[in-house]
């Protein structure tokens, strides 16, 4: 079973596409004044949390903020989710690299880590060690990674809290509203109008469950987050253990072609999310909380024509003909909104489950678009921040820390 | 029952955004209260695990550390110990210390550690000692980790 990647139908959303979703003016401010409202409290505090803010920080959160909202208020006006979502995602990921780093060396003056880092348990913890961490943690009480349970950057009880909420909240919609890492093969998947590659064969969407099962196993079984160790490609641009032994040496080559191979060379010659949708545990982990979610994307049968417009443009393989003729996505979509926006007969929509189908979608779209852009803009909006002060400090000072 | 369903699934929907709200503006209590509620640690593989005796040398001491065996399921057959020198004054810059493991006035090995140079042997007195593991100089504390045989396996 192949799925082609037809180029002649990635086409503009035509303009007819929008009405359905889209807001008026007066309404889509009206929908957008208590994001404006929340978004402030996140990113900014209340009174006393501002009282320490430096003017320049000041203006980089306020100009952040005011961006987020203009794009929020973009995408009720527009009826367009991904289009929008997506410039956010990529500019969050490029904003995260650009802080991390400079955190790194800011707080322990060297980006690779030392075996005394880890000795130390100073390592930052990401959500993709936690479908590592759940088997021997269930049996031994312990979490496998050498980081802070409560204390400093990135610790593991804020990581693991941040995710069930998450997950309750997005279901897989984490993999394309909050996940740092994946705007940067989504990023690289949209660097070419056309894709080189126009066949994937559909069984590749199993190894995702394949590199899940091998890697909880093994991680269980040896006691060490496996994937970080030896598979994970966002060490390339995060931190990696200093290059001392073989093993480590070996490591770090096999990060840098997993990064290369899966989240630049591929994403851009197949347009599509190939590590988010075929190497990442973490997202096959997702999959499942996707079943309780409340949120989904469903197909209009009476609306459809069987273009297959959303099957090729969908990002993550997680449209196939027979899902569509079944009326919904696989359980790895990310509800990222690519194949609502892509339809030209306004056939596809989020849903909310248990109510009536294609009632409402513009409520049960507000109705997902507002705790995933929460999220969004909590996460990312940090970030955002941390990277415009970086570039100013470049800019002004020719040092980013 | 269709008017109820939706009822609960608007609900529900609309619920998330609170929740969001709650999670991140009480995100240090959230986790306080999983990682107390769940009493969860870091695996003693990575933290060198509980402390099992100091020794004090009066401006230095020693903390010698459980052996680690500690497997998914009950023990492994090699594992490692952990010990650190930390100071109350000031730590030498040769450390020279017969290690007692069991705590019962027998060495398990010595470490000859200058950490000028970094120059480090280990003599293993007991059969369970295999060799160092690793030896590293942090921010406040010198630690040093011994492979070990499990002598219970």
């Amino acid at each position: 079973m192949t799925t082609k990647v037809q180029p002649q139908l990635a086409l503009q959303t035509p303009a007819s596409n929008r009405a359905p979703l889209a807001f008026g003016w007066i309404s889509s401010v009206l929908i957008a004044f208590p994001m404006l409202q929340l978004t402030g409290l996140l990113l900014l505090g209340g009174p006393e949390a501002l009282k320490s803010f430096t003017r320049l920080r000041l203006d980089a959160t306020l100009t952040v903020w005011l961006g987020l909202n203009g794009v929020f208020l973009a995408m009720l006006r527009s009826g367009r989710t991904n289009a929008y979502r997506r410039v956010l995602f990529v500019l969050i990921a490029l904003s995260f690299v650009l802080t991390f780093i400079p955190n790194l060396l800011e707080t322990r003056d060297h980006v690779a880590f030392t075996a005394g880092d880890m000795a130390d348990c100073r390592i930052p913890f990401c959500h993709m060690v936690i479908p590592m961490v759940l088997i021997p943690a269930a049996f031994t009480k312990t979490i496998i990674f050498p980081g802070s349970l409560l204390t400093g950057f990135a610790s593991i009880g804020s990581m693991v809290v941040l995710w069930l909420a998450g997950s309750l909240t997005l279901g897989r919609g984490w993999c394309s509203w909050v996940c740092f890492f994946g705007g940067m093969d989504e990023g690289c998947s949209h660097l070419l109008n056309r894709p080189v590659i126009k066949t994937v064969d559909r069984r590749w969407t199993y190894l995702p469950l394949a590199v899940l099962l091998m890697i909880m196993l093994v991680s269980a079984a040896t006691l060490s987050p496996t994937y970080c160790e030896w598979l994970c490609p966002f060490k390339s641009v995060t931190e990696f253990e200093s290059v001392t032994s073989t093993r480590v040496f070996i490591q770090t080559v096999l990060f840098a072609s997993l990064f290369i191979g899966l989240v630049v060379v591929l994403p851009i010659v197949t347009r599509k999310r190939v590590q988010c949708a075929l190497f990442c545990l973490m997202g096959a982990f997702q999959g499942w909380t996707n079943m309780l979610n409340i949120h989904e994307i469903r197909m209009n049968r009476d609306a459809c024509t069987d273009c297959g417009r959303c099957v090729t443009q969908c990002p993550t393989f997680s449209l196939t003909s027979e899902s569509v003729a079944a009326g919904g996505a696989l359980t790895s979509c990310t509800k990222c909104g690519h194949c609502v926006d892509a339809c030209p007969r306004n056939a596809v929509s989020f849903h909310v489950k248990g109510t009536k189908l294609f009632a409402s979608p513009r409520l049960a779209r507000v109705l997902f678009l507002y705790p995933a852009f929460l999220f969004l803009a909590a996460i990312g909006g940090g970030m955002m921040v941390g990277a415009l002060l970086r570039i100013i400090r470049l800019v002004t000072t020719g040092s980013l820390i | 029952m269709t008017a109820i369903k939706s009822f609960f699934g608007y609900s529900i929907s609309f619920l998330a955004i609170p929740l969001v709200m709650a999670v991140f503006i009480g995100l240090g209590s959230w986790s306080a209260l999983l990682v107390h509620g769940t009493r969860v640690r870091i695996s003693p593989w990575f933290s060198g695990g509980d402390v099992a005796r100091i020794v004090d040398h009066g401006t230095y001491v020693t903390r010698i550390y459980h052996p680690v065996f500690a497997g998914i399921f009950g023990q492994r057959r090699e594992g490692f110990v952990q010990v650190d020198w930390s100071k109350k004054a000031f730590v030498p810059a040769q450390i020279d210390e017969r290690v007692d493991l069991a705590g019962e006035g027998t060495p398990g090995f010595r470490i000859q550690w200058n950490t000028l140079t970094d120059a480090i042997t280990l003599t293993s007195v007991s059969p369970a000692v295999i060799g160092l593991r690793s030896h590293d100089t942090l921010s406040d504390r010198l630690v040093v980790r011994v492979n070990l045989r499990n002598a219970s396996y």
